[in-house]
């Protein structure tokens, strides 16, 4: 029987246990109800999936004991840890490095860590996650955000006034930009975005850095164009919808949804083919 | 070559073990039922405050458990308040568990009856003891700030932050988190504080009596840290 001998093949394990361990990760980061981690996990995942996808041909069974002595501690480890459901952010976004790496140590040795170093570049970026959030919320991003609010009203001709972080409008609406709105969720989902974009295309150092900075960029203004409308809606019953209800991820496919623009204009498009020069002949 | 061998045929078991146990895990992490949002914070947040912590020079009068201010959660416990006497002075000390973020002054705004007084919050820092913020209200004169596990106190995010930084970045944290003995690596568990201490009708024209409720302030609020610090419910 044809199924029977298949099992036999160590590929089809690994298979299984890569989308296992994929499918653990992203049940338990869903557990802690966090949707901006869920959408990048989700998105990396997928990234280095098909980065293995391609590679599935030449999946080659080869390691020596050093190799499979380490990668069944890691997995260990990893799977030891999740038994226990937990719900430590830092945790979570180690998972998927320590998983990977831990498989490619298992199946090819040293050797697969050259052979499969853009699928754990992916996994390490992402492992970097908590880092890049708590670097975020080092920075006075409330009072920047409330600035630019502050300025985008002044365009609109609206008469608005900031102290600190709180911004008033006329008819005695105030919101306060607390740390969650502070656009640091925004543009670290930006940053993740472009981070993965950098991974699967290659791209010269200068557009690289350009690419990072449209991404902070938008991640920052899109957030600040929310905390307007929220000013606006304060007090109005629409206000829970566009500030923790649904309502409230439109701004998030906004910002990606620009930043896809600006990565398909400025690097993706293929040029237009010059015209032939001599079709008459 | 036979080990080559041997650990070829070892492999394929080895695979099989550990898909058929990360299968196991999937099927537990999907099956367990997830924890409601504003409880999965951290246990902290319903930690019960049943010590009564001594301030040299006070008596500790009574204490009381502190109800949520938002009208739909009325009967949730949220800290506890404390009221101290010495002579005719009366001291109140709410505390109460915050988790994950340290910015006092929204603390005031949405879980206080200080509310938007909260704007004339003052800073100050004083070396060995930390930050903390005074304010003044009609009636009272208020003193904040947030107790930290380890380290200074603390009254903004960034301060707070910076903290667990100092704090927590230590190689003997490690292992704990690892075996799952914390959640979490980074202590994120802030006691706020809040003393206030009754101010005379018309402070304006009784100065001295306003300087003499804040040096209470500030002088029982070095111990009461220290106490706290001392006392902190365990990590989980």
């Amino acid at each position: 029987m044809e199924w029977m001998s298949r099992l036999r093949e160590p590929k089809f394990w690994l298979l299984g246990l890569i989308a296992a361990i994929a499918a653990i990760h992203l049940t338990l980061v869903d557990r802690i109800y966090n949707e901006d981690l869920f959408a990048t996990s989700a998105l990396f995942w997928l990234a280095a999936g098909t980065l293995l996808w391609e590679k599935r041909k030449d999946v080659e069974v080869e390691s020596h004991l050093p190799g499979v002595i380490g990668g069944v501690i890691l997995l260990s480890l990893v799977l030891l840890r999740s038994l226990t459901l937990p719900d430590s952010k830092l945790f979570l976004c180690l998972l998927p490095l320590f998983g990977l790496l831990g498989l490619v140590l298992l199946t090819a040795g040293s050797k697969g860590l050259r052979k499969y170093r853009h699928e754990l570049a992916i996994v390490a970026v992402l492992a970097l996650y908590p880092l890049v959030e708590r670097l975020l919320r080092s920075l006075p991003l409330s009072t920047w955000t409330a600035k630019a609010a502050n300025t985008l009203f002044w365009y609109t001709g609206t008469n608005s006034q900031r102290a600190g972080v709180f911004l008033t409008i006329p008819g005695g609406r105030t919101v306060e930009v607390y740390e969650a709105c502070s656009g640091a969720q925004s543009i670290l989902q930006m940053i993740f975005v472009s981070a993965l974009f950098l991974l699967m295309f290659s791209l010269k150092p200068v557009q690289r850095v350009i690419t990072i900075l449209v991404a902070i960029f938008l991640g920052f203004f899109t957030n600040a164009i929310r905390v307007c409308i929220m000013t606006v809606l304060v007090n109005t019953d629409s206000f829970e919808f566009w500030h923790t209800g649904h309502g409230s991820l439109i701004f998030s496919v906004i910002s990606v949804a620009l930043f896809g623009l600006f990565a398909w204009f400025a690097f993706l498009r293929e040029p237009k083919q010059p015209p032939m020069v001599g079709d008459n002949q | 070559m036979t080990s080559a061998k041997s650990l070829d045929s070892a492999r394929l078991p080895i695979l099989a073990v550990l898909f058929l146990a990360s299968a196991a895990i999937l099927v537990k992490a999907i099956a367990t039922p997830k924890l409601p949002k504003d409880r999965l914070a951290s246990p902290f947040l319903a930690a019960e405050l049943h010590q009564s912590p001594a301030l040299p020079d006070w008596q500790l009068i009574r204490t009381t458990p502190l109800k949520n201010l938002e009208p739909d959660k009325a009967d949730q416990v949220v800290g506890r308040s404390y009221e101290y006497r010495q002579g005719s002075q009366t001291l109140r000390v709410d505390l109460r568990p915050q988790y994950g973020d340290g910015g006092v002054a929204r603390f005031l705004r949405i879980a206080s009856e200080v509310k938007e007084n909260s704007a004339n919050l003052k800073p100050i820092y004083k070396p060995g003891v930390g930050h903390y913020g005074v304010l003044a209200t009609d009636k009272r004169l208020y003193l904040t700030a947030c107790i930290n596990s380890r380290g200074e106190s603390t009254l903004t995010s960034q301060q707070f932050q910076k903290n667990r930084y100092s704090q927590d970045l230590q190689p003997g944290r490690i292992l704990p988190w690892v075996l799952g003995q914390k959640s979490s690596f980074f202590d994120e568990r802030c006691l706020w504080a809040l003393m206030s201490v009754p101010l005379p009708s018309n402070p304006e024209r009784n100065l001295d009596r306003v300087q003499a409720a804040y040096a209470t302030l500030e002088s029982a609020w070095v111990p009461l840290q220290q106490w706290w610090q001392a006392n902190f419910p365990t990590e989980e």
